[in-house]
């Protein structure tokens, strides 16, 4: 068999599940966003052009949802890379920590829980007359029980607590797994050179642990711009519109309201967003330049 | 010198220690609901020292004339067959992009990556209609390979990463001896990357083990998994069943910690993209 | 090179023919089995998990099983699948768009009539009805406003598309333990001046004003009791029930059904009024209430923090527990005194079945046995005793009947023309609800402040999506451009 067959035949069965779960409804996803359609009442799918996209720069409560979503993002993204990078750091160093496998093992957890579970169950550790949290936080700083679902100011750092207890884990087992890509001679040789903690972070550990950390990142983000679960079960999006995150305003457009072709126009805009920091992150991370100097 | 070294090292430990309590106290408290009565869960000062009850878990197995084990083998079916299949394909394909890094490589890895970045709610109605004119609706072999298809980047990534890091060397030699393509990498490359197999495997099943929207719509109850059946038994005529969630919560997490704690060396060595060898 | 080549072309040839052979198998299995089974048709209803009366349903179907082979012939094997709520819609929509015959029989939610309706998805039961004298006799005894609600589309007119399953109606339970207490009693008389009530006759002259005072009176912070438990979640259509209970009883409306209009009529004085009434009850209510959907109601009741509660009937089950059973009462919530009057005005609950028009013959007939087996008289007053609320007239208005359940009384009080009332059956339902839930709940949070502006921003909100879908002829007029929740 000739080389480039080869080549490609391996390659094959992975385009051909890519191709028929993921372009084909794709494809489908961006002919629709062209249509008026909408399942549940009005004539057959008519073709709109660019209606659906005018509309949606033109609606004024978008731009608060995508920023709203953003902001989330960044806050999330943000505080578990900073806790997850100096917990990752301190577990790291501590190689000799007793009971690690069992320690790590327990740090891990969070982030298996399914978050149709964790965003239901926190309703009930959240509330103000059965919850567990604002019982002892009362008794605590001596306050009344905080009703953190029920307020306008204090639902989205609520929701936003629990994404991080969720995922700080995951860039906690990333930092570990990308330091520990740093050669050991390298940083006994830096010992040796007397470099400071700062020189030693810069020019010895992140070179080599950067890869693997900003991976970690990017794939934190892409996951966040689409959390669902856990705040569709926490708060459906409120009170209000406080935690109305992107990703449930699409799939109230696909599934509550049925309109197909705006929810269509919305997704790829969103895609566009997310394909676009993904793109962003990897420019930084400069993938290519990295493997080749390696 | 040496006492205070060892004091710091205790307290560092200590220390570390309590981060990773803090972190699993949530879930401890929701395991601990798993044994409490209803009127337990919900009692203020909370409980933490009782008379464990098996009655959650009792009510979760006979739910709905046992259904449970039902849920609970198309879980663990369903996940281990799609993750198996991604992580063999993605095999293939990694194989091919690292050892003959054809034209557009660098494109490809981006391309399957972006894969994740489709919201779920966008894609699962044209999915929906395709899975329907196939009539591939509530099929076991569908959702599998939708699941393989979902799990497929993160497999290629991690795959490549390996095989990127084991010499070609080991390839030529073993061609010359006259070994097939075949044995090459299943034989001689494979047992190298195992962290990396190791590693695809447990990540991606904490995807699939989690997912819920995808088997909900396009499967239906023969294809139902855990999640799917926890979304649907969250009410019952009692109101919210928090016996219920806890229960099935436990149930469920408790095989995932167990894989974790086991294979953590290969899952954080696995987690480096084959960027180092050896211990983390 | 070559050894290589002819192992992989080998080794590709058994894969492919074991493939291939695999293949055949299957389909082969398949086709034989299929054939084996086409005997007893599978009758496949998709109810509301978690839901007493869809899950009832679920559990009498099998009896139906024995009924059809009795008196048909046919052979029926029911299955029942369950979805929660607020996924029954997407389940049941994405089936039916794509034209599935996975569901023979769904429980849909009575505004989903029109959204079910429109494109065409299921069965329109006008001309059933009319030949099958079961149904007939059935449909004969439902009253008006059963018929409007679980019925038609357009609302109130002679289309019909569902049959009721399950009705409903908002009920107010009450801690008659605490009520006849003697301390209470006279404590209550000395600062008010008139009866604790503690009957339902008593309770049915009770007024939202005078309901106020009794709230106060129980609100008992210190002791862990609570005036009152009403929902308030944005999950669903928690909140809109209540407060646009509130408005009708208030003398307003939500819209006019026949231009469309919302604009002007939601956003009225009256339903200001209203809103910001329901709102402020929660002073007299537990901790976390303003996000209260009917667990929140359920579980204030039955952990005893709360004096009352407002929820609905189908609930009655879970809130009276064999410890609860003999403190609560089960009474119609209060009025309002209207030029004299007293009227009583809330929405109503319950769902109707509705037929998939895409399933076979075979499939129709077994559907068309079930509904007309449902509506037997053993079979609704099986219903009853489990705990359903039946809707035949001929069993509600069996002597004795009101006894069988605790809440019964108060169902058949409520369940007139004049007391109960549906909103919006039109297919942009879920979007007009969704509208309305984020206003209402940014107010009951405190997002907003104002009820004014939480009216309006729905106002505007629901205008503009009839207007865009073509029902309403005028668009949101240009002040909508201020209107914004914080």
């Amino acid at each position: 068999m000739p080389q480039p067959l080869f080549t490609w035949l391996l390659i094959a069965p992975s385009l051909a599940l890519f191709a028929v779960f993921n372009i084909l409804p794709l494809l489908w996803l961006v002919g629709l966003s062209f249509f008026r359609y909408n399942l549940t009442f009005g004539p057959p799918p008519q073709f709109a052009g660019l209606k659906n996209y005018t509309d949606l720069m033109n609606d004024r409560f978008l731009w608060g949802r995508l920023g709203l979503t953003l902001l989330f993002v960044l806050l999330a993204v943000g505080i578990e890379t900073v806790l997850g990078a100096l917990l990752g750091y301190a577990f790291w160093k501590k190689r000799d920590l007793p009971g690690r496998r069992l320690a790590l093992t327990l740090l891990f957890v969070p982030m298996v829980l399914a978050p149709v579970a964790v965003g239901t169950f926190f309703k009930i550790i959240y509330d103000p007359m059965y919850g567990v949290l604002p019982y002892y936080a009362a008794r605590l700083l001596r306050i009344k029980p905080p009703d953190l679902l029920g307020s306008g100011n204090l639902a989205f750092p609520a929701v936003l607590a629990v994404d991080v207890w969720m995922w700080t884990p995951f860039l906690i087992m990333m930092t570990v797994a990308a330091l520990g890509a740093v050669p050991k001679a390298l940083l006994e040789s830096a010992e040796v050179d007397r470099l400071t903690a700062w020189q030693r972070m810069r020019y010895v550990v992140w070179p080599h642990a950067k890869f693997v950390l900003m991976l970690g990142v990017v794939l934190r983000t892409i996951d966040a711009f689409k959390t669902f679960d856990l705040v569709s079960a926490m708060t459906a999006g409120g009170p209000g519109n406080q935690t109305q995150l992107v990703s449930l305003t699409i799939f109230r457009e696909a599934f509550n309201d049925f309109a197909i072709g705006k929810a269509s126009a919305l997704s790829l805009l969103v895609l566009f967003i997310a394909v676009s920091l993904a793109s962003i992150y990897l420019f930084v991370l400069n993938y290519g330049v990295l493997r080749e100097g390696k | 010198m040496i006492g205070r070294r060892r004091i710091a090292s205790a307290l560092a430990s200590l220390g570390l220690w309590a981060v990773c309590a803090a972190f699993f106290m949530p879930v401890f408290w929701i395991f601990l609901a798993a044994f409490k009565t209803r009127a337990q869960i919900l009692t203020i000062p909370p409980i933490w020292v009782f008379h464990p009850s098996l009655e959650g878990l009792r009510f979760m197995v006979e739910r709905q004339a046992g259904a449970f084990w039902q849920y609970l083998l198309n879980s663990v079916m369903i996940s281990a067959l799609a993750v198996t299949i991604a992580v063999f394909v993605a095999y293939l394909a990694a194989f091919s992009l690292s050892r003959f890094k054809p034209a557009a490589t660098d494109f490809m890895m981006f391309l399957l990556l972006s894969i994740r970045m489709v919201p779920g709610a966008a894609v699962v109605l044209p999915l929906f209609m395709m899975y329907r004119s196939l009539g591939w609706i509530g099929s076991r072999w569908a959702i599998v390979l939708f699941y393989a298809m979902f799990s497929l980047p993160f497999s290629l990534w991690i795959l490549k990463g390996f095989l990127d890091g084991v010499s070609r060397r080991f390839d030529e030699a073993a061609m010359v001896d006259g070994a097939s393509r075949f044995h090459v990498m299943f034989r001689v490359v494979l047992p190298q990357v195992k962290p990396g197999v190791v590693a695809a495997l447990i990540f991606n099943m904490i995807f699939v083990w989690n997912e819920f929207l995808f088997d909900f719509i396009l499967g239906g109850e023969r294809v139902a998994t855990i999640p799917v059946a926890l979304a649907a038994g969250l009410y019952t005529s009692q109101g919210t069943d928090w016996q219920y969630i806890a229960s099935l919560t436990l149930v469920y997490t408790a095989p995932l910690m167990v894989a974790i704690f086991f294979v953590q060396r290969h899952l954080l060595l696995g987690m480096t993209f084959g960027t180092v060898r050896g211990e983390v | 090179m070559r050894r290589p080549t002819t192992a992989l072309n080998r080794t590709a040839f058994v894969v492919l023919a074991s493939l291939a052979a695999l293949g055949t198998l299957y389909l082969g299995a398949r086709r034989a089995f299929a054939q084996n089974n086409a005997q007893p048709v599978t009758l496949t209803i998709l109810g509301i998990s978690g839901w007493t009366p869809s899950e009832l349903a679920g559990k009498m179907a099998p009896e139906f099983q024995d009924y059809a082979k009795q008196t048909g012939g046919l052979s029926v094997r029911i299955k029942f699948e369950g979805a929660p709520f607020s996924a029954l819609e997407q389940k049941a929509a994405t089936s039916l768009a794509a034209h599935s015959k996975e569901y023979d029989i769904i429980i849909s939610d009575s505004q989903w009539l029109g959204a079910l309706s429109t494109p065409g998805w299921i069965v329109k039961l006008n001309d059933i009805i009319q030949r099958e004298p079961l149904l007939k006799r059935a449909e004969g005894s439902f009253n008006t406003i059963t018929r409007w609600a679980y019925q038609t589309y357009p609302y109130g007119s002679d289309n019909l598309w569902g049959l009721p399953q399950e009705g409903d109606v908002l009920a107010l339970y009450v801690r008659n333990d605490l009520a006849r207490d003697a301390k209470n009693q006279a404590a209550f008389k000395d600062k008010y001046g008139w009866k604790l009530p503690t009957s339902f006759e008593e309770w049915e002259q009770v007024t939202w004003p005078k309901f106020e005072q009794i709230m106060g009176f129980f609100n008992r912070p210190d002791q862990g009791l609570y005036g009152f438990a009403g929902e308030y979640s944005k999950t669903y259509d928690f909140i809109s029930d209540h407060v646009m209970s509130m408005m009708w009883m208030w003398g307003g409306e939500i819209w006019d059904s026949n231009a469309h209009q919302v604009y002007g009529i939601l956003n009225s004085p009256q339903n200001n009024a209203a809103l910001e009434y329901y709102i402020a009850l929660l002073k007299y209510q537990p901790p976390g209430a303003n996000t209260f959907d009917i667990n929140g109601v359920i579980q204030s009741l039955t952990q005893g923090k709360a004096f009352s509660g407002l929820t609905w009937a189908a609930v009655g089950p879970a809130i009276l527990t064999p410890e609860m059973k003999d403190k609560i009462i089960v009474v119609p919530p209060p009025g309002r005194i209207v030029n004299g009057k007293m009227v009583r005005i809330y929405c109503v609950g319950g769902q109707p079945w509705v037929v998939n028009k895409f399933i076979d013959r075979q499939h129709m007939r077994a559907a068309l046995e079930f509904l007309k087996w449902w509506y037997l008289p053993e079979t609704q007053m099986r219903f009853a005793r489990l705990g359903g609320n039946p809707v035949a007239q001929y069993v509600l208005d069996r002597p004795g009947f009101e006894q069988i359940q605790p809440w019964y009384r108060e169902y058949r009080y409520m369940l007139v023309t004049e007391r109960a009332r549906d909103f919006w059956h039109n297919p942009t339902y879920a979007s007009l609800l969704e509208v309305q839930q984020e206003a209402w709940t940014a107010y009951a949070t405190g997002v907003v402040n104002s009820a004014k502006v939480a009216n309006d921003y729905a106002a505007c909100g629901q205008q503009k999506i009839l207007y865009d879908a073509g029902f309403a002829r005028q668009a949101p007029p240009s002040s909508c451009e201020e209107v914004r929740l914080r």
